[in-house]
């Protein structure tokens, strides 16, 4: 995972949890006070150190963990450092999702080490989408329920989040989560 | 080349403009018309956008962009609110031959020119490098955002670091001046009690005691001159000297340590280096110093060579190589790149534990570097033994002559003369006393500045020996308030300090002293001053 992953992670915890928690989980998960550099790809192993160090800390499961840290990432690390990109995807949490795709095609074909994950929109009713999440990691699964309830609020459209469907395979994780759009 | 519609060129280009063969618009796809906000429908091309590339001439009635296909097209709208990069390809509408510009962002320009530009995902096609080349452009700015954050990081912690170190110099230069004020008194105080009867014994034990005050007055003084050279105090100081003096001067200081252990020091000054340069005489001196007090310490036998060379010269300046060879136990390959580290020690292979404060060489390295010269070490094969040298680019001085050498008689001249000594440290008073003393001086002592203002309203004195560092009034301060007060009246003030690098003598000359004694205090240097004020 690039270094902006991890650097969000950081930022999560230190302002969700404190200096001396995130001091805590950096000696636990053994990583090094040093900057990492967000264009760099750096071993999945580190995240998922921090996360089950988080975990142990902050005395939640490593999926509210994760929730959490999806929603940190769309809400805050996206919406404060990338906001400009988000604006681009599209006026909607759909638009945003179709082109995340695309945008991800282009990132793997433009930078060294990338492997982000596929999102497939598929509407099945009008007010119904199913999202097709695949990854080679495995795991993440409520990492993305907690970016899509950040994207939820950060278009204001509330959603119900269920999954559909989760295999587990040597080729990675693929979950398809039905999407509902409530009515305000 | 098959012509395509504009609705199968949009497939593959998200902006598409169809042009007539009079270059008037006749098609325009609906994304591009709305960026654009004003119709363009049936307006020659060139009254919507203006074409930066290729170069055409729009009043040429023959013009047909249709010939342009190889080249790539840039425009931007004439309200220079978006930019475009693109290609013509033949088109074909309601049965009509018609040119299509097929085009996408011209991110390049759109940077430059439209403030906070944001591309949609939705002006780009697939297959599009210009999106690519949009999300390098975005990661090229947050990876030059990283340096700078990390430069800055960087630089903080280095100014932090640097601070911790001269805070840490600082200290050490503080705590090596107290140490030196006592050690000053001892040396005076060794110095005074040879010229008292003793037995054999208590002259043995005077010799060690001699022996380790030296050595320890030698540590303090290194540790001095590393802090003055961390700090940057210690500056040039450019004047005539003879560089034959100075070297015999060395010799002269050194030849008893050698020829304790029993080592022999020969010296060659090749003919050819003038007798009188310019340069600063006391950093070459302790570069030589230390070079050859460390060849004296590493070797047990043979000779110790000091040779200077002149290695290339002109009218106006001469290369001078300096080195001291020796015969020692040599110095292993691995250890020779540490050698001019700060604090860096080892014993030598074959000889006891040395003592050692690892400065000598780097405070040498200091010395040459600021002289502008070079430093190095290189074994002396085939035979055993270092040679240790440094080169120097000195200017040939106009001064030819000894007249301004050093030349005082240093015995004991007797002079009818009242001196006040002024100094915290009763140690040091009495070393003074009694050195002065021999002098034929009649000697009072008074522990503070202000205790030396007051003695000017009684007697008469004809000089005072004004130490500098005391609490409360500093003896800058003090003569400042004799001479305010008694004006030429006033006796010959002597500042008397450890402190007495060029700076410090011009501050104190500034400041209405007459003359400098260095401490620690030695006969000679008494002679000399006397023999400049009272002579």
């Amino acid at each position: 995972m690039y270094g902006l992953i991890h650097r969000s992670v950081r930022d999560m915890v230190l302002q969700n949890h404190g200096t001396g928690n995130w001091e805590k989980i950096r000696a636990i998960a053994e990583v090094g006070d040093e900057e990492l550099l967000a264009m760099k790809s750096y071993d999945d192993s580190i995240i998922l150190s921090l996360v089950s160090a988080a975990s142990e800390i902050l005395e939640i499961t490593s999926d509210q963990c994760l929730d959490e840290f999806g929603q940190f990432w769309i809400l805050d690390t996206a919406a404060k450092q990338y906001s400009e990109m988000i604006d681009g995807f599209g006026p909607s949490i759909w638009a945003l999702l179709k082109n995340l795709d695309h945008m991800h095609d282009h990132m793997t074909s433009t930078f060294h080490g990338y492997d982000p994950p596929s999102f497939f929109l598929k509407q099945t009713k009008h007010n119904t989408h199913l999202v097709h999440y695949r990854s080679s990691r495995q795991g993440l699964t409520p990492f993305v329920i907690g970016l899509l309830k950040g994207l939820a609020i950060h278009f204001n459209t509330p959603i119900d989040i269920s999954i559909e469907q989760e295999t587990l395979s040597p080729e990675g994780h693929h979950t398809v989560f039905r999407i509902r759009e409530r009515k305000i | 080349m098959h012509a395509v519609t504009p609705t199968q060129c949009e497939l593959f280009y998200p902006f598409v403009i169809g042009l007539d063969e009079e270059n008037k618009i006749v098609y325009i796809s609906e994304r591009l018309n709305a960026k654009l906000k004003h119709g363009c429908d049936g307006k020659r091309f060139d009254k919507v956008f203006e074409l930066n590339r290729p170069r055409v001439d729009w009043e040429d009635k023959n013009l047909k962009l249709a010939e342009y296909s190889a080249n790539l097209f840039l425009f931007s709208n004439l309200n220079g609110t978006f930019g475009l990069r693109g290609q013509v390809i033949p088109g074909t509408l309601n049965g009509r031959s018609i040119v299509l510009i097929a085009a996408s962002p011209w991110l390049t320009w759109l940077n430059e020119n439209v403030e906070h530009f944001q591309p949609n995902f939705f002006d780009f096609s697939v297959q599009d490098a210009q999106l690519d080349l949009n999300l390098h452009l975005q990661a090229q700015t947050i990876m030059l955002d990283d340096m700078q954050r990390l430069t800055e990081q960087l630089k903080r912690a280095r100014d932090e670091a640097q601070d911790a170190d001269r805070a840490k110099t600082t200290f050490v230069s503080h705590v090596s001046h107290e140490l030196r004020t006592p050690l000053t008194g001892i040396t005076g105080l060794i110095d005074l009690m040879e010229d008292q009867p003793l037995n054999q014994e208590s002259l043995e034990l005077l010799d060690t005691l001699r022996t380790s005050s030296n050595y320890l007055m030698h540590i303090v003084n290194q540790i001095l001159d590393f802090s003055r050279m961390k700090d940057g105090a210690d500056r040039l100081s450019i004047k005539p000297f003879n560089l034959t003096s100075t070297v015999k001067s060395t010799i002269a200081i050194l030849a008893p340590q050698a020829a304790i252990k029993g080592l022999k020091l020969s010296v060659f000054v090749s003919p050819n280096v003038p007798k009188w340069l310019d340069g600063d005489v006391f950093k070459i001196g302790k570069s030589l110093t230390n070079l050859i007090s460390n060849a004296i310490k590493y070797s047990d036998t043979g000779i110790i060579q000091v040779a200077i060379l002149a290695t290339e010269e002109n009218a106006s300046a001469i290369n001078l190589s300096f080195s001291v060879s020796d015969q020692g136990p040599g110095i292993a390959a691995e250890d020779r790149p540490l050698l001019f580290r700060e604090f860096w020690t080892k014993d030598a292979p074959g000889t006891n534990k040395i003592a050692s404060t690892g400065l000598g060489l780097s405070i040498t390295r200091g010395l040459v570097e600021q002289m502008g010269g070079q430093i190095g070490m290189r074994p002396a094969e085939p035979s055993p033994g270092s040679i240790f040298w440094f080169d120097l680019t000195l200017t040939r001085s106009k001064q030819t002559d000894d007249s301004d050498q050093n030349s005082v008689e240093t015995g004991f001249n007797q002079y009818s003369a009242r001196l006040l000594i002024v100094d915290d440290n009763s140690v040091n008073r009495k070393v003074a006393n009694l050195m002065f003393k021999k002098f034929g001086l009649s000697i009072d002592e008074v522990s503070s500045g202000e205790d030396a203002i007051a003695a000017m309203d009684e007697p008469q004195y004809d000089l005072i020996l004004m130490d500098i560092q005391m609490p409360r009034i500093d003896g800058i301060e003090a003569t400042r308030l004799i001479r305010e007060k008694h004006g030429d009246r006033a006796p010959k003030i002597i500042a008397w300090s450890a402190n007495c690098t060029d700076e410090d003598v011009i501050k104190y000359r500034k400041a209405g002293l007459d003359d400098v004694l260095t401490k620690p205090v030695n006969k000679k240097a008494i002679a000399e001053i006397l023999n400049r004020i009272l002579g």
